[in-house]
């Protein structure tokens, strides 16, 4: 890993159009600004840890899912009838 | 004298495979998993698994979010959707991944970052959505009941 020590207000670029900048630091927050281009995604880190852990958890539903089907209410298992008709307003043609 | 009910084939048995789906950046936590594909059996119905072509054990139960009442814009950046070859609007199927509780009995969907696929070049991936109110663990049946909530 790359390690920099900036001071408020520096900044880092990353390539042509990314900037990081420190915005201010106090009782052991940092705030960072981050410049880049629009279609980026940018996310903090454990959103996407939480999406990992969610897959993993979703990868061991699979033996409960079928058996927890059998018991479903019925509003659940309605759902995907009809819809293919009207309902969804799909798309046309 | 033959009367044979051949066309009788139980519901259990019926099973269609999608072709397979290349996730060039495979989905967090299974990222060494490139290639899935969508199984659909007739017993699960409205339910999907997207399975992993190299570990069949690999499954993920997932919905179609055509499906459901509630629909979330999905706004996906041009970087994140070249990734999948560029799908236009027309050519995104967007599906939620499940998780099903045992213990309380309940299935959530992950509609912070649904599955896309690109139904033209069949390929797809997760995305993760900007949008901080979706939440990762949403309850199905407030996504089937079609109160917006005002």
């Amino acid at each position: 890993m790359l390690v920099l020590t900036r001071k408020c207000g520096e900044s880092i670029r990353v390539a042509d159009n990314i900037v990081f900048t420190i915005l201010e630091c106090a009782g052991g927050h940092v705030r960072v600004g981050i410049t880049a281009p629009p279609q980026l995604p940018i996310h903090r880190e454990e959103v996407y840890l939480r999406i990992r852990e969610e897959n993993l958890a979703a990868a061991r539903g699979r033996d409960t899912l079928a058996a927890l089907l059998k018991s479903a209410p019925e509003e659940l298992r309605r759902v995907g009838r009809g819809t293919e008709s009207s309902e969804a307003g799909g798309p046309a043609d | 004298m033959s009367d044979e009910s051949k066309d009788h084939v139980p519901e259990s048995d019926q099973v269609e495979l999608s072709d397979p789906l290349e996730f060039p950046v495979g989905l967090p936590g299974f990222e060494e998993h490139r290639q899935f594909i969508l199984e659909s059996r007739a017993e699960m119905r409205p339910f999907l698994w997207l399975r992993s072509v190299d570990d069949p054990e690999l499954a993920l139960p997932v919905i179609s979010c055509l499906l459901l009442k509630k629909q979330v814009q999905l706004h996906i950046s041009k970087e994140e959707l070249s990734q999948i070859g560029s799908p236009t609007e027309d050519d995104i199927a967007p599906y939620y991944i499940l998780r099903v509780d045992s213990k309380e009995g309940t299935i959530t969907a992950n509609t912070r970052a649904p599955v896309i696929i690109n139904t033209k070049s069949m390929q797809g991936r997760q995305v993760i959505l900007g949008r901080d109110d979706l939440v990762v663990d949403e309850p199905l049946t407030n996504l089937i009941s079609s109160g917006e909530g005002a």
